[in-house]
């Protein structure tokens, strides 16, 4: 099939930004399929309203916000407690060649922790939008971020605490 | 390092985390514009016109492929719900299974092979499909088509039902749509079992009496119809044991020509074949029954109101249904067949 003309804008944004949030929800479902499937279903709203979404001052965060929902649809329908504390099964986990321990210790953050993190480091969101998808103010963010770096400072061991003097 | 140094490390994303195919998600994005606009455009009896667009919309493929292929719908997924029979295998066993990956002995005219991959998906099929019956006409082409789904078919993803009709003892939501008569009946038999049957080029008094004479039997998951009523349909014996499909694999070549659009052909392969040949009982399907590679399969055209010219190919090979789409804007099924016969799995080494 031949794209229309249209199209070009969605599917440099797609290339920019589906693969930061396949990984994202990855992280925080601890289920790649999941992310995956939550992540086309958010995509492929997007392109369905593309006339209102490329308007948008926000779409990454309106497309994170729609991935997170599927994410917990999906994970509803099959039966599993999404985002739950629980052990983590880190058979889920993809095969990080940089920094696996950081990406282990990620995984282990608790939900709203885990949130900010990913929305922050591997969605490469701005502290607005990781606002804006969450639903909560930038200083609540500040302050989750902040929490979050010492969680993992003390998960990774001295040499990270050090740095996060 | 500070401490966000290191965070950052979390921008290098791990080799195997990758998007679905933008094919994928252009293609659903369109059927669900269409779904949207059809709804918008009229009332309830809309509705289900605009599963019947959906049904044959499936069939449009098309765009770039990126890195990973992500499952394609076969035309009900989506449509019927799941009565529960879905059970996903582990990824690994059929998107690392060579014999599932197919080639093309020669590239399309003008065309290089830019890509190929594999996906998996869950299939959550409506239900085994224990009868189907077609009445086709010398050159293939079916002219009615009806295929009963039970028994626990829970067509309630079909919209509202646009009547009711007394049937088998009981009130039977009807489906019917301009055009094309009634398409759908869905009832609920004494014991408590729940089927539906889908239909193509029947009006709804034949559909409605064809109903009224199967023979159910909930606990076996069996339907027949009597000879005597049949009225020139014939029942395709070979789908009476068929499981409903449970899984798939999708796998996609992507050729493109030196300096034009990218084309897609997909091969979704399912395991635990399917009724295939239940895929003609949808209005609008306009099926062909053809022979493929030495097997007797069913090609469904691209639909008329469709952004793309994809048809699709359906057949049993080795164990598995195989679906090939691939554009066909002339709807010529001998085109499809042709490609069809290219297809060689590559050797299991």
């Amino acid at each position: 099939m031949e794209h229309g003309a249209g199209d070009e804008e969605f599917i440099a944004w797609y290339a920019e930004a589906a693969r930061e949030v396949v990984a994202s929800l990855a992280l925080l479902a601890r289920d790649l399929s999941a992310a995956e499937e939550a992540t086309a279903e958010a995509f492929i709203r997007a392109y369905a309203r593309w006339p209102q979404v490329r308007g948008m001052e926000r779409r990454n965060a309106w497309v994170f916000t729609v991935a997170l929902n599927e994410l917990r649809s999906t994970k509803r329908r099959r039966r599993r407690e999404v985002l739950a504390p629980q052990p983590v099964d880190r058979a889920w986990l993809p095969l990080a060649t940089h920094d696996p321990e950081l990406w282990a210790a990620v995984a282990d953050l608790p939900e709203r922790a885990r949130h900010v993190v990913v929305l922050r480091y591997v969605a490469d969101l701005t502290e607005a939008d990781i606002a804006a998808t969450l639903g909560v103010t930038r200083g609540t963010v500040a302050t989750l971020l902040s929490r979050a770096r010492r969680t993992l400072a003390a998960a990774l061991g001295e040499d990270y605490l050090e740095t996060c003097r | 390092m500070s401490a966000d140094d290191r965070l950052l490390e979390l921008r290098h994303l791990p080799d195997e985390v990758q998007p679905p195919p933008i094919a994928t998600v252009l293609r659903e994005g369109r059927r669900m514009r269409h779904r949207r606009s059809v709804t918008k455009a009229a009332g309830t009896a809309t509705v289900l016109l605009g599963l019947v667009s959906v049904s044959v919309l499936l069939l449009d493929e098309g765009g770039a492929r990126t890195a990973r292929v992500y499952a394609a719908g076969p035309s009900l997924a989506g449509i019927v719900p799941s009565t529960g029979a879905c059970r996903g295998l582990p990824e690994e066993e059929t998107r690392d299974d060579p014999r599932l990956h197919y080639t093309l002995a020669t590239p399309p005219a003008g065309m290089r092979l830019v890509h190929h991959g594999a996906g998996t998906g869950e299939w959550c099929a409506p239900s085994a499909t224990p009868l189907v019956a077609l009445d086709i006409r010398a050159d293939g082409s079916v002219r009615r088509a009806l295929a009963v789904w039970g028994p626990s078919a829970d067509p309630s993803a079909l919209g509202d039902a646009t009547g009711t009709r007394r049937v088998r003892g009981a009130d039977a939501r009807v489906w019917t749509v301009d055009g094309h008569g009634a398409v759908a009946v869905a009832w609920t038999e004494p014991d408590g079992s729940r089927w539906f049957t889908s239909s193509a080029g029947l009006k709804e008094e034949e559909l409605l009496r064809l109903v009224g004479a199967l023979s159910l039997d909930g606990a076996s998951g069996t339907a027949t119809l009597p000879d005597a009523d049949l009225a020139g349909l014939t029942v395709e014996d070979s789908v009476a044991d068929a499981a409903p499909p449970r899984f798939q694999t999708t796998w996609t070549l992507l050729y493109r020509t030196a300096d034009g659009p990218a084309r897609d052909l997909t091969v979704v392969v399912t395991r635990s074949g399917p009724a295939f040949l239940a895929e003609a009982a949808w209005p609008g399907s306009r099926a062909t029954v053809v022979g493929v590679r030495g097997q007797r399969g069913l090609y469904l055209p691209p639909p008329d109101e469709a952004e793309a010219g994809d048809g699709m190919l359906l057949w049993n090979e080795a164990g598995n249904t195989l679906r090939l789409l691939a554009p066909n804007p002339t709807r010529d099924p001998t085109a499809l067949v042709r490609l069809a016969e290219q297809l060689s799995p590559p050797p299991v080494g």
